[in-house]
């Protein structure tokens, strides 16, 4: 089951230190622990069902944005290869790259985005999806992390 | 009495200050976009100091013809640029910023810092880094894995009434997600003090780099210029004809609705990827053959005359 956590506002993060708004993220990870979603080292999920597989940003990722102003998505029908750039998420004046974690078509974008792109910080696991795609080699996405890898790739990368 | 140097980027092992000899925009764009794509920025930090002459250089995802006010009598070149944020103008007068990194040191304020220090220290100009991060003019950045850049401008002396005339928000009936620019007062810093040139500035900037970055260990590769051409920089015209490109400076755009208005008639162009794709009308006129049309300006103007001559 999933267990949403409301997310605290910016005013009570101020009084947060790095590290205490870490191990809240992390906590908020363990909690909304979802078994099939894999992640890869550049904070990107993905969500396998059958050869479908919806992709997403993380919570971590996010939350290191800031607010999302708008979202460019491949295109529908563009052939994807692992790791290729896909797109790019941008806030506060910067262009965060996106990069594709499994091979495939792009069948689907996520078309809400379009007019609100906050859905991304709001609901990066549901209503914030950005595109799916129909997996050419499944193989990949074993070799990605699982909840509890990525949770703690997130404590070591930046303790 | 003991005397701190306040380091940063301090794990880098190499640094070093580049300044482009092309005053193109579009090499120049290129020239950065080469050093994203192909440099290695694990142990090493770089600052690349370019200046262009006239241009208009627009966010990764905005719209040229909501941002800039065309006009045939002004000569200068659009360019689109792979960063976020919004629309700044360049001339030989402005100074441009890059600090490439390793994304994981990757750090904004800590770049903006070290030019208001440089401009204290050489000068004596205070300035102030507001909330959205600007000093001066505007910063914007790329961020992809494993390397990232800032870059940002400083107004030394430039155009400001051409800037004006060409940046100014005019009502132009667009509907769009895109990015907006915001608009901000720009100032050069000559206004504040007329000692201020650009050659001095490109200096004194470099020299503050090299002395703050890293520690007492790392390589200080000083100064160098760069040609940006194919020969040093394999790869780099295909980077360039791109940036160069309908299709990348106006194909970009992100989907817009146009509405043109004129003799209490009005016309509506929905836009995707530059091209017309829908023309929308309660007038008795067939403007069909617009339909997988670019769209541009004269179309605007053309329209318009269209509709004059339709009797209410």
């Amino acid at each position: 089951m999933m267990i949403r956590i409301i997310k605290v506002t910016n005013c009570v993060w101020g009084n947060v230190n790095h590290a205490q708004r870490l191990s809240l993220n992390v906590l908020r990870f363990s909690t909304s622990a979802v078994k099939d979603r894999f992640y890869t080292d550049k904070h990107e999920w993905i969500d396998v069902k059958d050869n479908i597989g919806t992709i997403g940003i993380s919570d971590y990722a996010q939350d290191a944005l800031g607010d999302v102003v708008y979202a460019e998505l491949p295109a529908i029908g563009t052939e994807v290869k692992i790791k290729d750039e896909c797109g790019a998420l941008e806030s506060v004046k910067a262009a965060s790259e996106l990069y594709s974690p499994a091979s495939g078509k792009v069948i689907e974008i996520n078309s809400h985005l379009e007019t609100k792109p906050a859905l991304i910080n709001q609901s990066c696991y549901e209503n914030g999806w950005l595109f799916k795609l129909e997996l050419s080699s499944l193989e990949e996405i074993p070799n990605l992390m699982n909840e509890e890898q990525y949770a703690e790739f997130i404590k070591q990368d930046h303790s | 009495m003991a005397f701190i140097v306040r380091r940063f980027y301090s794990s880098v092992i190499e640094k070093t200050v580049l300044i482009s000899r092309s005053t193109d925009v579009f090499e120049n764009l290129a020239l950065e976009h080469w050093y994203y794509r192909h440099s290695d920025f694990t142990n090493k930090s770089m600052l690349l100091l370019w200046v262009n002459r006239n241009c208009v250089v627009i966010g990764r995802h905005q719209n040229p013809w909501l941002e800039v006010n065309f006009d045939p009598a002004i000569d200068v070149r659009i360019a689109r640029r792979n960063s976020g944020g919004g629309t700044v103008f360049h001339d030989n007068e402005n100074l441009n910023m890059t600090f490439f990194t390793n994304r994981d040191i990757y750090n904004r304020k800590q770049n903006l810092e070290l030019i208001v220090e440089t401009l204290k220290d050489e000068w004596n100009v205070v300035t102030e880094i507001n909330k959205r991060e600007d000093i001066i003019s505007g910063t914007a950045s790329k961020l992809g894995r494993p390397n990232a850049y800032h870059h940002c401008t400083l107004l030394v002396n430039c155009n400001r009434e051409l800037m004006s005339n060409l940046l100014k928000k005019r009502e132009k009936n667009i509907e769009t997600n895109a990015t907006v620019s915001v608009t901000s007062d720009v100032l050069n810093l000559t206004q504040i003090n007329n000692q201020v040139c650009i050659n001095r500035l490109m200096t004194a900037v470099g020299l503050q780099y090299l002395k703050t970055v890293g520690n007492a260990t790392t390589i200080n590769q000083g100064f160098n210029y760069v040609t940006p051409n194919e020969q040093t920089f394999p790869g780099f015209n295909e980077i360039k004809n791109e940036m160069e490109s309908w299709e990348w400076i106006y194909g970009r755009t992100p989907k817009f609705n146009i509405t043109v208005k004129c003799n209490e008639q009005s016309v509506i162009l929905s836009v995707k990827n530059g091209i017309i794709e829908n023309v929308a009308t309660a007038c008795n006129i067939s403007l069909n053959n617009l339909v997988n049309e670019k769209f541009n300006m004269n179309i605007v103007e053309e329209i318009k005359q269209h509709l004059k001559t339709i009797d209410i």
